[in-house]
């Protein structure tokens, strides 16, 4: 039940920060589970020599992993940049008694580009952090733009270039990526009725690969991508199926009266975490999608409704939506079961490749929009917004 | 069971009265619900139920098959659930056996091209409790209003149409929605109408009825709606 997460930098007790340097310096291990439940305060850093439009993607990407920027002075880091056209980065650490210059970097465009102010926050994030940076990243997602037909978008992880990859002009649901391809599998009800499509990004090229009477949805992509997870009610009640990515091998795995929702994948393959209502109200449950078996995902600390679960790609967590009173809020819990943690209001998350940020979707006035959480520093911040409702965000990994 | 049969009866004829006058004269006959209980995949370990209703799989690369290695899960309207599931469950949830099973519904497009009439069976929208699809007693003449309106014209399909509010996530709506409407088509059938004739499909909380974030928006939009297919 001991979690252990490297963090490089940054281990927070009681407040205070401490810092362990970096270039094997010497690394220090940090409690994800302890950081999960005190909390883990963000590094102070310093940006100069930025235009407006950098700075703001540059500040976006790394107070979303795990900085803090702040004034000149007050930083333990400065990321310094040249103040012309052309993007330069010299990253400075502070942190000893006397400053060392940790790169040196120029960005390949005449004319600095957001893609690489994205490439540099990630190069700070893993000279200093030793994680994955995921400014890089696209989501998936429902919007209903203004005349409040949903399709499916693809987006940068900041929100930036968003792009139906739709028009449908029907409804749709649930988008889930290929893993490590350009290619999104969704629901869509073109075709008279919720049925799951397969969406090769580069060519275009749509395949329907669960068409059966009554719902077919939810779709999970295996981590190998040659399986699918879903949720059809062809034999008389929503229950969870797996089968090949193309529609074949189809195989059914639950058979209970209630509901069955929202499959996720073990990053093994050998799990499969989902929603069922069979038990009484909706609870997670755990199915070996080869011989069937099913057990209950043991989860304490939260209760009523649990739904949405996401599987962390180190294998290690599950996130998912839990319903206390009136309220949504996104949790955390092993993924061996145990202690859950709140993080947020919110609904639907969706991990990160780096399996630290979370996307999720959260109501204000009614209305759906996206943003993103640091599980370590328990921060959210909002994705840029389109006008109209952004719903049922999944994160390319 | 007598008493059932005669309770229906007795609720037949009231509404017979009551909708005689908006509808076509029926037909003279009425079939007598039948012991049309739906088995979901596998054999029927009993041997006490029908065949599986008719329907094949729409669905890409091949379906149906052989069900599960034996039992399955009955289908009772009544709620008295029948599971001949055993071995893989664990723990509080009821999840029958292994195996892939076979479609139960009328295929998808097997009602395509059909006019839809959103208005005749307006009024017997059947409304839910919050995260529940059982059918509470007051919203029963509702579908058997429906089952007789159906029955008295075989030409007739419908499609229910299953809905939600949003005091849940929206997959898990999206299931809940597909539950409900399956359990009124699972009263439909057991009333009489053939289950070729009915089709499902969940809107979860995609489309409520109204708007609003209080008790009576989310009653009015946890709901089953019946829309008259016309070939």
């Amino acid at each position: 039940m001991t979690v252990k997460h490297i963090l490089v930098v940054c281990l927070s007790l009681g407040g205070s920060v401490f810092f362990s340097g970096i270039d094997g310096l010497g690394q220090s291990e940090i409690d994800l589970e302890r950081t999960l439940l005190t909390g883990s305060d963000p590094v102070p850093i310093e940006l100069k020599g930025y235009s407006p439009t950098i700075r703001k993607v540059l500040t976006f990407d790394l107070e979303v992993m795990g900085w803090e920027v702040v004034p000149s002075g007050q930083g333990k880091f400065a990321l310094v940049g040249g103040g012309g056209a052309q993007l330069n980065a010299r990253l400075i650490d502070r942190l000893g008694s006397k400053e060392r210059v940790l790169f040196n970097w120029t960005g390949p465009s005449p004319t600095a580009t957001r893609r690489e102010a994205h490439f540099l926050a990630n190069t700070v994030v893993e000279k200093v952090f030793g994680q994955q940076g995921i400014a890089l990243t696209r989501i998936a997602y429902k919007h209903a733009d203004s005349n409040g037909i949903p399709e499916i978008y693809i987006a940068d992880f900041d929100g930036f270039q968003a792009t139906p990859i739709t028009r449908d002009r029907s409804n749709v649901a649930a988008p889930a990526w290929m893993p490590k391809e350009l290619k999104v599998f969704y629901t869509s009800y073109k075709m008279g009725g919720p049925d799951i499509f397969s969406h090769d990004l580069r060519s275009g090229k749509r395949d329907v690969v669960s068409q059966y009477s009554g719902l077919n949805t939810s779709v999970a992509l295996s981590p190998d991508g040659r399986r699918m997870a879903m949720i059809l009610s062809k034999g008389g009640s929503p229950d969870l199926y797996v089968a090949d990515a193309d529609g074949k091998n189809l195989k059914r795995l639950t058979r209970s009266r209630e509901e069955e929702a929202c499959p996720t994948w073990a990053p093994d393959g050998k799990s499969i975490c989902f929603t069922s209502a069979s038990g009484g109200g909706a609870r997670l449950y755990l199915v070996d999608p080869v011989s069937g078996d099913i057990r209950r995902l043991r989860i304490s600390g939260v209760s009523g409704v649990q739904s949405e679960a996401d599987w962390s790609p180190d294998g290690k967590w599950i996130a998912f939506t839990a319903m206390l009173g009136s309220q949504f809020r996104i949790c955390v819990v092993p993924a061996t079961g145990g202690q859950a943690v709140v993080l947020s209001q919110g609904e639907d998350p969706s991990w990160a490749p780096n399996s630290r940020n979370l996307v999720f979707m959260r109501k204000r006035n009614g209305l759906k929009s996206l943003s993103i959480l640091d599980v370590l520093t328990c921060r959210t911040k909002d994705i840029t917004r389109i006008s109209g409702r952004s719903s049922q965000p999944a994160w390319s990994r | 069971m007598n008493q059932h049969v005669l309770f229906r009866i007795s609720v037949l004829l009231i509404l017979l009265i009551l909708v005689a006058g908006c509808r076509k004269t029926p037909k003279g006959t009425t079939k007598i619900p039948g012991n049309e209980g739906v088995i979901v995949g596998g054999a029927d370990p009993a041997g006490l139920l029908d065949t599986p209703l008719p329907g094949a799989s729409g669905g890409p690369g091949g379906a149906g098959g052989a069900g599960g290695p034996g039992g399955g899960l009955i289908l009772d309207p009544d709620g008295a659930l029948g599971s001949g599931g055993m071995g893989n469950l664990t723990d509080g949830g009821n999840f029958g056996q292994f195996g892939e099973g076979e479609s139960v519904l009328p295929p998808r497009g097997a009602m395509a091209g059909m006019t839809p009439d959103r208005e005749t069976l307006a009024r017997y929208t059947v409304h839910f409790g919050f995260d529940r699809s059982g059918i509470v007693s007051q919203e029963m003449a509702k579908v058997e209003a429906v089952a007789d309106y159906l029955m008295a014209d075989d030409g007739l399909y419908v499609k229910i149409e299953g809905h939600c509010d949003e005091r849940g996530t929206d997959e898990y709506n999206r299931a809940l929605g597909e539950r409900r409407a399956l359990s009124l088509r699972e009263l439909l059938v057991q009333m009489g109408v053939s289950s070729d004739r009915i089709t499902t499909e969940s809107w979860g909380e995609d489309r409520p009825a109204v708007e609003g974030m209080n008790s009576n928006a989310y009653a009015m939009n946890r709901r089953g709606e019946f829309i008259l297919l016309r070939p």
